[in-house]
């Protein structure tokens, strides 16, 4: 198959400095504009918001990440208030430029090419195996056993008429780079995206981040300027084709339930930059969301992402940077241990869909609930033609989402490690029915779950989740849905029982210990959201309403309607 | 951002409530265009400016009404579209409009209930069967008696979109209809169908002969009880207490609505089967089969409904539904 030679991302260099330009003029001019209409965006609040902030995260220490000095944004809130408009919009410009500077990535198609060749090779250093011939034969392996499915000819189809946003759920940081290595896999052309700054500081890491598409985002720094910067640079980015990966989630999910709380304010960027292809007629004026769903049987950062979840003492924490990613050898066993393990990880590309949520087939076009092809151009008619509204655009946006999470649902591919799980910790619910959460994790570690009750609640799960798959509501890995009981069981167990710090389960000759119950709540999470209590529940209830009809019906009065 | 309307309003259904729509909203100075699949009344209202079927008590139509049998008709002349059918017919009707409407059309329905087996309110119907995402809702205690006597009502214009509740009151608003706005959608749609069920709970306490001290806690409880209904559905709790909700459970009952009515024949110890079998289809019937099955579905604390349906079926009497309500396990208000 062809390699996708013709992306938009290629030409990057060539345009770096006038994207730069372009995006700093942007937002210098909106800001500008802001502050004319609204006392609260004049441009002394929006630069003294920016040194205050600036200045509070510098006091708790700075870094070599950092672009300029405490020393600088104090000197500033204090002259911001005598200086003139000039001064201010000169301040401003200033600091736009050098952010979207920082910002910008430097993508370089040879070394991309060399990057996603070596690749492979160059995790495998990391990770201190044996032989070279071995890291190949292993990694050819693992290339092998990544399942990439779902609807790859449609989204390669939609790569030359459009620009394509991959929006992949999320629960470790070799996601990103899993993705980049799975669309080169699939000859899909490669997306920039914006990565944590703080994954650049590895000199290796950032070789790879960089040429393989990534920008930097510093998620320290939060005022309004900066995002200004992110947003702006997203969208012009999109306006001019550059095909994107977002998470949409914002950041790992730490429960690893299927992300439903998504951060519209990136997603909504696609709709945004529709909208001025079309007012500014642009040739392929087209935006396609590509639902992304990442199934890995065991998480890197499991551990401490679940702990994150559980705290209560102060909430939890919205950047992580010293977990398992940050530890080499974690990410060395545990990339080892997965291979060892065939722990497939599933990747599924759901359906396309446009900025407004719809269905896209492959010829780009955008169709309504009944497969019937529509003109979304008219979404944004304001008495008769093409404009931006941004309360309208909004709720568009927040139906995009909706769309997004549907498809994140429908796309989840479960696998045994999260399907025996939630059968575990099911029983640990039922068997301490009183204890609130908190509690039941303390008292579960070492609990045994006998063979028989799992087999017997293990198949009444799978006849749940057959339902859901015939309902298109999810999707099973082939030994989930074929397996013999018994034998799901056991892999399922003996993937669990890999890698993390204290093993998740154990498996014992006449059952399953718990070990990391903080774990199997976490994997369980993973089928929470798909109504599977309640399915249970009205099959209860359903029974239970059979039963009074036969009982009126031994009575001898009139059968009542079947509710 | 304020869209002008600039075409005329169509409104779908010429039945009671879609011709008095029509006629008020013609009132107020604009052009209003009535779907109907009835030939002969499309022709009556063209021709002659009434509607004796459904709306005898009207002598003359508003002259700026006029009548379609075709949707392609009513589509490309109106921006704005107004739904007043039962819910019953709703998704047949809608489907084929599908086939003509476009994004820059915006659709307010008028109609009370969720559909069976689906549970799906009216405007994910629409959603489900249309392109259109400019959607809302009319609902509330408004009465087409006292709007044709030009005594004051009210209503509520639901929408997430403030163009749709901008528009549909630019259509509506007139001396004799204050029109109040709610984001909350799905919540004053779910509130408005719950009404129904709880108003055939009030009909069977009249029924009953209880007295007024039984009426006000049921009044109170089912607000209460719709307030949950409304949050199953994935709407806010206290729109239950709004227009839609507590005002459309009151004006049935005040204004003798039909369920009223069935629920004191239910008091009398028939069924939901033998009504039907009287009467046909009645939207509160399903209201209550549909509500009874969302509340264990989703785990809904709703026992005034499941009494209701209950009796309805033929499961309980109507003392031992009042028993059954009277020695649940005592709680907080």
């Amino acid at each position: 198959m062809e390699r996708a030679k013709n992306a938009k991302l290629f030409d990057f260099m060539d345009e770096r400095d006038n994207l730069i330009r372009e995006v700093t003029d942007r937002v210098v001019e909106r800001m500008r504009r802001q502050a004319n209409l609204s006392e609260d965006k004049a441009l002394e609040y929006v630069l003294n918001e920016a040194a205050y902030l600036e200045m509070r995260r510098l006091m708790s220490g700075s870094s070599k990440m950092d672009t300029r000095p405490y020393s600088y944004w104090h000197q500033l809130a204090r002259r911001v208030g005598k200086a003139t408009q000039a001064e201010k919009t000169q301040v401003l410009r200033e600091l736009v430029g050098e952010y979207t500077e920082d910002v910008a990535g430097k993508f370089t198609p040879q070394v991309f090419w060399f990057a996603t060749r070596v690749l492979p090779v160059g995790l495998s250093a990391l990770f201190n195996a044996q032989s070279v011939d071995s890291l190949f034969r292993n990694f050819r392996q693992l290339g092998e056993r990544i399942v990439i499915e779902g609807a790859l000819d449609r989204v390669r189809s939609l790569s030359v008429r459009g620009t394509l946003i991959v929006v992949p759920t999320h629960s470790s940081n070799l996601d990103s780079i899993l993705v980049g290595w799975a669309l080169e896999e699939s000859r899909l052309p490669p997306v920039t995206y914006g990565a944590g700054k703080n994954l650049f500081t590895n000199k290796l890491l950032s070789f790879f981040m960089h040429n393989l598409g990534a920008y930097k985002v510093d998620r320290r720094i939060t005022h309004g300027i900066y995002k200004e910067v992110l947003k702006a640079y997203s969208q012009v980015l999109l306006e001019r084709g550059y095909h994107q990966l977002f998470f949409p989630g914002g950041t790992r999910c730490r429960s690893n339930v299927v992300e439903h709380h998504l951060k519209l304010g990136l997603l909504g960027t696609a709709l945004t930059a529709y909208t001025q292809n079309v007012i500014n007629k642009r040739p392929h004026p087209k935006i396609f969301i590509v639902p992304l769903t990442i199934n890995n049987q065991l998480v890197l950062e499991g551990e401490t992402l679940i702990s994150e979840h559980l705290r209560i003492d102060g909430g939890a924490r919205y950047i992580i940077e010293d977990d398992e990613f940050s530890d080499l050898s974690k990410i060395a066993l545990f990339t080892m241990n997965t291979m060892n393990l065939e722990s497939t990880p599933h990747l599924r590309f759901g359906d396309p869909l446009d900025p407004f949520g719809n269905l896209v087939n492959a010829e780009g076009e955008s169709l309504d609930p009944r497969g019937r092809v529509i003109d979304i151009e008219r979404y944004l008619w304001v008495d008769g033609e093409p404009r931006p509204d941004p309360a309208r655009d909004a709720e568009y946006t927040r139906q995009c989402g909706d769309a997004v999470v549907k498809a994140f649902r429908q796309h989840t591919v479960i696998l045994s490690t999260a399907f025996l799980s939630f059968v575990l910790f099911r029983y640990l619910q039922g068997l301490y029915p009183d204890l609130d959460l908190y509690r039941l994790l303390r008292v579960s570690k070492g609990e045994l779950i006998p063979f028989e009750v799992l087999y017997h609640r293990a198949e009444q799960l799978r006849a749940i989740l057959t339902k859901l798959v015939e309902q298109n509501k999810v999707h099973l890995a082939p030994e989930v849905a074929e397996a013999p009981i018994p034998e799901l069981v056991e892999r399922g167990a003996r993937v669990l029982g890999a890698y993390h710090t204290v093993k998740v389960v154990e498996l014992r000759t006449n059952g399953i210990e718990i070990g990391n119950p903080n774990l199997v709540f976490f994997y369980a999470n993973r089928l929470a959201g798909y109504g599977i209590e309640a399915m249970a529940e009205v099959e209860a209830q359903r029974l239970d309403v059979e039963a009074q009809h036969l009982e009126v019906e031994a009575q001898g009065i009139d059968a009542p309607e079947q509710p | 951002m304020s869209e002008s309307l600039r075409n005329k309003v169509g409104v779908i259904g010429a039945g009671r409530w879609g011709t008095t729509l029509a006629h008020i909203i013609a009132t107020g100075g604009l052009d209003t265009l009535v779907y109907s699949e009835n030939a002969e009344l499309v022709a009556n209202i063209n021709a002659h400016r009434v509607n004796k079927a459904h709306l005898p008590e009207l002598d003359l139509l508003h002259e700026r009404v006029t009548a379609t049998a075709t949707l392609e008709d009513l589509t490309a002349n109106c921006d704005l579209l107004l739904i007043a059918v039962s819910v019953h017919r709703m998704r047949a009707i809608v489907r084929r409009l599908g086939d003509t409407l476009d994004g820059s059309h915006s659709i307010v329905h008028a109609v009370r209930g969720l559909e069976a087996e689906t549970f799906a309110t009216p405007s994910r119907i629409v959603a489900e069967e249309t392109c259109v995402r400019k959607i809302g809702a009319l609902l509330g205690p408004a009465l087409v008696d006292e709007l044709l006597a030009e005594r004051p009502n009210a209503a509520v214009i639901a929408s997430r979109f403030p163009s749709v509740i901008a528009l549909a009151r630019k259509a509506l608003v007139n001396p004799v209809m204050r029109v109040y706005s709610n984001p909350d959608l799905v919540g004053v749609e779910a509130a408005a169908a719950a009404s129904n069920v709880m108003a055939l709970a009030l009909g069977v306490v009249a029924g009953l002969s209880l007295g007024p001290a039984t009426y006000a806690v049921l009044v109170t409880r089912s607000v209460a009880e719709m307030s949950r209904l409304c949050a199953a559905l994935g709407g806010q709790a206290t729109t239950a207490f709004g227009l839609a909700g507590l005002g459309d459970l009151l004006v049935l009952r005040e204004g003798g609505g039909q369920e009223v009515e069935i629920g004191k024949r239910l008091a009398a110890g028939e069924t939901a089967a033998s009504i039907i079998e009287e009467l046909g289809p009645i939207d509160a019937f399903d209201a209550v089969k549909t509500f009874n099955e969302l509340s264990i579905r989703r785990g809904v604390d709703a026992e005034i409904t499941r009494a209701v349906h209950d009796l309805a079926m033929g499961i309980v009497q109507p003392l031992e539904a009042v028993r059954r309500l009277m020695t649940l396990t005592q709680m907080k208000e």
